[in-house]
């Protein structure tokens, strides 16, 4: 019988941090490492041993995007919940934001170009905020109206891309997407 | 994964297939010409302004290459992997956008960011990276490919490789019309729809002969100057038989293309439930329950209706234009030439109303999918309903999904109720004009009344059909529609199936092994990450870990209800992929986290894998899961029914049932999820006593949150957040003091807690 405790997590258990909260949103500062991680102090603790490897995550990343972001330490334990960015200090606020649109990635699509049916895939030619793109949808279903009426095309790699006002399109796209609509 | 990459070479934006020739140019003029081809890259598709972008990071030699081509000129950057410096790379996940960075002696480097679509080859690529950092050389950088052509196997007409989950070349079948796609179903069923098609046909022709008679009726035998007064009985006895036959034909018409119809949408239903048999579970996962439900039952129904009336409707209808164009031309062209002014405006109309339609058509459909979805996941869950007296907000959540057909509905109707009329109207147009050129004419002699009443059977006979067409339109779009979602299913591959030439292994031993496997559901989330352990035949695995680590997962992998998307998994040496699947899942028992029964007797539930299985061999597994008192308890013992999803039991009976079916498939691998999740101490003895039974001489994997229950294992292996922290036996790894100490201590302390 063999044992073998994998190597890398042996020094993951190591550098394993207890798990610790920041009371006040005030209180939080982050700062980018060397290593281009985020780490976090509480500055109501005088020599604060930082927190490292620290995570932002938004708690609603489509229907409360502004609101409730949650900062995490490298075990995805929550440090603390900010319901709002209102709080932090500045420097800390820029960074937060700073990570999310560094993690985040969800073109809006403007105008919807062409729509190739081939057999397996779907290819849509779309434009974007970010610029053109093919989406290539492969399920029916995967192009799909939302509650509020906002439309969303899934990638079959995983990339959502947004239709925010469908109706604000031209009528050559809503005409291609109406057709579509699963 | 062939056809896709030659679909994506086709798009304009950069896909990270190919390594531009630009890209390895640069790379080349910098590097000695012995290791100037990249071994290994990856696009990063966004760039820092957060726009798509393209940024290249290339593998040559023993440097890490970044080309910049978001700039006027490419920018290369390299950083030496083997150098005296240490170099890191890490992939840092998001949502929708990934970081791959490069860290040289604690310092950030290089940070690319790249989308879902990157993110396994960049995956791969840091692999790869890796490997090089560490002095590993890694030649066969790829592995096999999932999907190997098929030499054989080849489409005629496109000369496309068939896949090997299907007979028919999928991308031909995609690229024939739905109609056509729908006669070849009809044409199965030769007779039926010959004797149909040609009663049809001859009750048309038919149709035509009595105005014909009419016409010698009033001009030859009725009027006061006849010539054949003797020819009114023999033309009466003509007339009658003409009739008989017709009925006769429309009623064999009827009859025949009803049971065409009834036959086209049985066939299809099977087909579709055959393949729907073949999809991963990935396919189940993500379409709703009810959707599926509907289109092959309420889909295949619409297909009956166009094929028993509106396939024949199109095909006489265009046979009488035709015929009766020809029949007016030869009468009389002025007339005929009135006759048809309406038609080509009536033409126009019908094009635009099914421009209209569509869309509409496909709207309600999606519409009424939706509130099936809301059916099929409501009443499952009456209970929770109930408990959280939620009927209220269900009831308006069901109403108001039946109210969006309904306001959808409002719109079709709209459209073709309005298209309608205007259609009558043309026609009677068309008449009106023929009157008004012939009325004249009559008074003044120079038309006979038989010949223009003859002459105005033909114009409605003619009419008449292109009425029928414009109903019929609507029947085919709906018929189309429903047809095309038929088809979807048909058309969708399977991710998971057997390759042709599979390796036979009828009877497994039992060695598991995992090759660097990783795993995603989703595209984005890593659920497991770089698993590797051997597993000897007859060994006892006790897989534990923080809920949400991927245990199940991983078992998953194993009876490959899904594939890994990096890595493999072998079964006593041989890639499950390269397995019948059919065989090898018949050699691994399982015993879900949820068991699912299906309604019908315990008996057969406990069967389930076996249905040849005897009575002593039922009981005998049931007596082996400790099942068999209580279901002899039962009044209907083996017979009690246990109602859709097993209902009717409670959750440790359910679970126990499980294990008896397990145990009767006696597999070389067996796989216990939680099996002892939801029962009290004593049946949780009961079952542990089934359990230490049926792992006797198999390999086994079982998963377990209570600590306690894994304590029969000769290893276990810990998975946290899709990585396997540890591994091996319970003192090895209570003296490692690692993740297992932790929980052990956490569960010992909760158990001495309960004690007091
Ligand atoms: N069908 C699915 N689609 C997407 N994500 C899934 C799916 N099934 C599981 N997951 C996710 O994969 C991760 C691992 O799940 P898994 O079921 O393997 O955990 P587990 O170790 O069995 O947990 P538990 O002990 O609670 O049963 C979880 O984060 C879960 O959210
Ligand atoms: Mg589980």
């Amino acid at each position: 019988m063999t044992t073998q405790t994998v190597e890398s997590d042996k020094k993951e258990q190591k550098k394993d941090q207890p798990h610790r909260t920041i009371a006040q949103a005030g209180n939080l500062r982050l700062w980018r490492d060397a290593r281009g991680h985020l780490a976090a102090l509480d500055t109501s603790i005088e020599n604060d041993k930082p927190i490292e490897e620290v995570r932002i995550a938004r708690c609603f990343p489509w229907s409360q995007r502004d609101r409730y972001v949650s900062v995490r330490d490298g075990e995805g334990r929550e440090i603390i919940l900010l319901p709002t960015l209102d709080e932090v200090d500045d420097a800390t606020r820029a960074l937060i934001e700073e990570e999310l649109t560094a993690q985040e990635f969800a073109p809006r699509v403007t105008a919807i170009l062409e729509v190739e049916d081939g057999f397996d895939l779907t290819v849509w030619h779309v434009n974007t905020d970010r610029g053109p793109f093919e989406v290539h949808v492969k399920h029916t279903e995967d192009v799909r109206q939302m509650e509020d009426g906002s439309i969303i095309i899934k990638d079959h790699a995983g990339g959502k891309f947004a239709v925010d006002n469908p109706i604000a399109l031209d009528l050559n796209s809503q005409r291609l997407i109406e057709e579509r609509l699963a | 994964m062939i056809r896709m990459a030659s679909k994506v070479t086709k798009t304009k934006t950069p896909t990270g297939v190919e390594l531009p020739h630009a890209v390895a140019l640069l790379i080349g003029d910098t590097t000695p010409a012995n290791v100037a081809k990249p071994s290994a890259f990856a696009m990063a598709d966004i760039a820092t302004s957060g726009g798509f972008g393209e940024t290249w990071a290339a593998l040559a030699g023993d440097q890490l290459f970044i080309v910049d081509m978001n700039g006027n000129t490419p920018e290369l950057r390299a950083t030496d992997l083997t150098g005296e410096r240490k170099v890191e790379v890490t992939i840092i996940e998001g949502v929708g956008s990934s970081r791959f960075r490069v860290i040289v002696d604690g310092h950030l480097q290089e940070e690319l960011r790249f989308s879902c679509r990157q993110a396994r080859r960049f995956s791969r690529f840091q692999h790869r990276v890796e490997d090089r950092i560490k002095g590993r050389n890694t030649v066969d950088s790829d592995g096999t490919p999932v999907v190997a052509p098929d030499e054989d196997k080849v489409c005629n007409t496109c000369e496309r490789a068939i896949p090997d989950w299907t007979d028919n070349c999928p991308h031909c079948l995609h690229q024939r019309k739905i109609i056509v796609r729908l006669m070849s179903y009809v044409l199965r069923h030769k007779r039926l729809f010959y004797i149909g098609m040609g009663a049809a046909v001859l009750g048309a022709m038919l149709m035509a002969v009595p105005p014909f008679l009419t016409k010698y009726l009033i001009d030859d035998v009725l009027a006061s100057d006849a010539a054949h007064t003797d020819w009114l009985w023999p033309l009466i006895g003509i007339l009658g038989a003409v009739i008989a036959a017709r009925v006769y034909c429309e009623y064999l018409r009827l009859n025949r293309l009803a049971m065409l119809g009834e036959q086209v949408a049985h066939d299809l239903r099977a087909e579709a439930f055959n393949h729907l048999r073949k999809l991963s579970l990935a396919y189940f996962t993500r379409k709703p329950t009810g959707q599926l439900v509907n289109r092959i039952t309420h889909d295949s129904d619409r297909l009956w209706d166009f094929i028993a009336f509106g396939l024949v409707n199109v095909t006489i209808s265009s046979l009488m234009i035709v015929i009766i164009a020809v029949v007016l031309l030869a009468h009389d062209p002025i007339l005929a030439l009135l006759t048809f002014t309406p038609v080509p405006v009536g033409i126009v109309l019908m094009y635009l109303h099914t421009r209209r339609m569509r869309p509409m058509l496909q709207r309600i459909w999606a519409k009424w999918g939706k509130m099936t979805s809301v059916l099929s996941d409501v009443l499952p869950g009456m209970r929770v309903v109930k408990a959280f007296t939620q009927e209220d907000r269900e009831v308006h959540r069901f109403t108001s999904s039946s109210k969006a057909v309904l306001d959808d509905t409002e719109d079709l109707h709209g459209e073709w109720t309005r298209f309608w009329p205007k259609i009558t109207l043309l026609l009677n147009l068309g008449t009106l004009i023929v009157w008004s050129y012939a009325g004249p004419r009559i008074i003044g002699g120079e038309f006979e009344v038989g010949e223009f009443v003859m002459f105005l059977s033909y114009i409605w006979m003619f009419y008449g059909p292109i009425e029928e067409l414009g109903v019929m339109n609507r029947v085919f779009q709906r018929a189309a529609t429903s047809a095309q979602r038929i088809f979807d299913i048909l058309d969708t591959p399977p991710t998971v199936f057997t390759k042709s030439n599979p390796v036979a292994r009828p009877s497994i031993e039992g060695r598991v092994r995992f090759e660097d496997v990783s795993f995603t559901y989703d595209g984005v989330k890593r659920v497991l990450q770089d698993v590797s352990f051997e597993v000897e035949p007859g060994e006892m695995i006790g897989l534990a870990g923080p809920s949400g680590g991927g245990k199940t997962t991983l078992v998953n992998l194993i009876c490959r209800f899904y594939d890994p998307i990096d890595g493999r998994v072998f079964i006593d040496g041989i890639d499950v992929r390269d397995m019948n699947l059919h065989e090898l899942r018949s050699q691994i028992g399982v015993v879900l986290q949820e068991p699912y029964l299906f309604a019908g007797t315990v008996a057969q539930n406990i069967a389930y894998g076996n249905h040849e299985a005897d009575m002593d061999r039922i009981i005998e597994a049931a007596r082996a899961a400790n099942a068999h008192d209580f279901i002899v308890g039962f009044p209907d013992g083996y017979d009690t029914i246990v109602g859709e999803r097993g209902q009717t039991l409670s959750g440790g009976e359910r679970q126990r049932l499980s294990i008896a079916r397990a145990i009767l498939n006696n597999p070389r691998v067996l796989i216990l999820d939680e099996a002892t999740s939801s029962v009290d101490s004593k049946t949780e003895m009961k079952i542990q006593e089934a359990i230490d039974r049926l792992v006797e001489g198999r390999t086994t994997f079982a998963i377990a949150h209570r600590l306690s229950t894994l304590r029969k294992a000769d290893r276990l292996l810990i998975l946290k957040k899709g990585k396997l922290a540890e591994c091996g036996t319970h003192e090895e790894l209570i003296a490692a003091d690692g993740v297992y100490a932790e929980l052990h201590r956490t569960q010992a302390e909760l158990a001495a807690v309960m004690a007091v």
